[in-house]
């Protein structure tokens, strides 16, 4: 069976899928609801389950910016990835 | 001298090839952001037209050897002169008649598998079973294709799930803002790392041909004259755009939201980044696919036709005996008539076929201004006004 499939590696892609295929995307998303609460556009109740309610503007900037910030430099990586591979 | 023309004839195929392998897969990346809106079309297949481009030049290490797994080289390389060549051109001419027949249904299916299945057909054909490696096969073409759109569609799936939960509250306005902007970052990456791995692949094959005809020693390095013209050719095809697959994959399978186009394209974008450099050989085309499914899936409420998908998986199914059998028939072909000859009377029913499939397609024309029209339960728009390509 290891012939034709080679379990480490069907794991290794997919905890990396899971890691960088959804959890960028996640990282991406807290982003623009944080980004989003700073402005003060959502609602109060939302807002404090999420424990964002006391957030102030410039605090949601910077952790929103942080979150962006993860993205961009997780996609600096992947193309440090295709052009150093073979 | 007449063995110059076939080498020409294989090499212009070879090229021919790249060229659908661009169009075939443009929309693999550009899908999601033209059906969401995300990018206008022409400047979609422009962008992606470019990265590819850009990729194609990066990471040239060593050209793709083709089929290395598959089948044995010493059959290709010891085939030596017309028979080596031969072998190569009705792979190729298989695998063309399979993409362009696949394009016409609006069927996203892999170029490699295309190029791989026209290769061991002809191998059949020509050298019998002794020449394929079948757990090659079997490891390297039929599970990955089985396993990549349950892992892509997974990963799609929760990224999903998890950008709805976190973005509940935001407003409408903001959040297709800020996911327009991840879509087209993720689906550039998908560009960009294709463009890395398909035109290498055309490399190697010309590379192939050139050191089977004597032209270039065993072992030497990809000449520059291929590297540019295999850039340019699937650029060029990439740019050309392949409407009628994007539209099965921007609006047949699911309706698409930006948010889901980023899951998508980032999901798509890791696995296949990471199969690469894991070593398991997914193809572009499935993982896409199976991306676009896993946000349908992994939305609450979302349509999916799974009708589509069903029809797409056959051709995945289909990909390598039918590509390897027009590669086997058109061997027997050129085998038979022999010599110069028959290489021409393959390359005639090559032009053929694909004049055929071309004029097909004009009668219900998909281009960029009707790409994204209401999906009716059929790829063709019911009001088809004729279009520009």
């Amino acid at each position: 069976m290891s012939d034709y499939i080679d379990l480490k590696v069907v794991a290794q892609v997919l905890a990396t899928g899971v890691l960088l295929g959804a959890g960028l995307p996640l990282v991406f998303a807290a982003g623009l609801k944080v980004l989003s609460v700073g402005t003060g556009q959502a609602t109060t109740g939302a807002d404090s389950a999420d424990g964002f309610a006391l957030t102030r503007n410039g605090a949601a900037r910077v952790v929103g910016g942080l979150c962006l910030l993860v993205v961009v430099a997780a996609i600096v990586f992947g193309i440090y990835i295709i052009t150093h591979k073979g | 001298m007449t063995a110059t023309i076939i080498l020409v004839l294989v090499v212009a195929t070879a090229l021919a090839f790249d060229f659908t392998n661009g169009f075939h897969d443009t929309g693999n990346a550009m899908a999601t952001s033209i059906a969401t809106g995300a990018l206008r079309p022409k400047v979609a297949v422009a962008l992606s037209a470019v990265l590819n481009l850009v990729g194609a030049f990066l990471s040239l290490a060593v050209a793709a050897a083709i089929a290395k797994d598959l089948i044995d080289q010493g059959t290709l390389t010891a085939a030596a002169g017309d028979k080596g060549l031969t072998l190569i051109f009705c792979g190729l001419v298989g695998g063309i008649t399979w993409n362009l027949l696949t394009w016409l249904l609006g069927l996203p299916s892999s170029s490699s598998h295309a190029l791989i299945g026209g290769i061991v057909g002809a191998v059949l054909a020509g050298v019998g079973t002794s020449g394929v490696l079948w757990t090659g096969v079997a490891s390297k073409v039929v599970i990955p294709a089985l396993m990549a759109p349950f892992i892509a569609g997974g990963v799609a799936a929760l990224g999903t799930w998890l950008i709805f939960k976190v973005t509940g509250g935001v407003r409408e306005g903001n959040r297709k803002e800020g996911f327009r902007w991840g879509q087209v970052a993720s689906a550039s990456l998908v560009s960009l790392a294709h463009g890395t791995n398909d035109a290498q692949k055309t490399m190697g094959v010309i590379t192939l041909a050139l050191v089977v005809s004597g032209s270039l020693a065993a072992g030497a390095t990809t000449p520059d004259w291929v590297i540019f013209s295999c850039a340019l050719a699937i650029a060029l095809g990439t740019y050309l755009g392949g409407w009628r697959i994007i539209r099965t994959l921007g609006k047949g399978l699911v309706e698409i939201e930006p948010a889901q186009g980023m899951a998508a394209e980032s999901s798509s974008a890791a696995v296949i980044l990471a199969s690469s450099h894991f070593g398991l050989s997914l193809s572009t085309t499935h993982v896409a696919t199976g991306s676009i499914l896993g946000t349908g899936v992994g939305k609450k409420g979302a349509q999916v036709r799974w009708g589509i998908a069903g029809r797409m998986v056959i051709a995945w199914i289909l990909t390598l005996p039918a590509a390897g059998l027009v590669g086997a028939i058109t061997y027997a072909v050129a085998a038979g008539i022999g010599g110069f000859a028959g290489t021409l009377v393959v390359f005639a029913i090559m032009v053929g076929l694909a004049g055929y499939m071309w004029v097909r397609s004009r009668r219900a024309p998909i281009g960029h201004d009707n790409v994204n029209d209401e999906w009716e339960g059929a790829l063709e728009p019911a009001a088809s006004v004729p279009a520009a390509v």
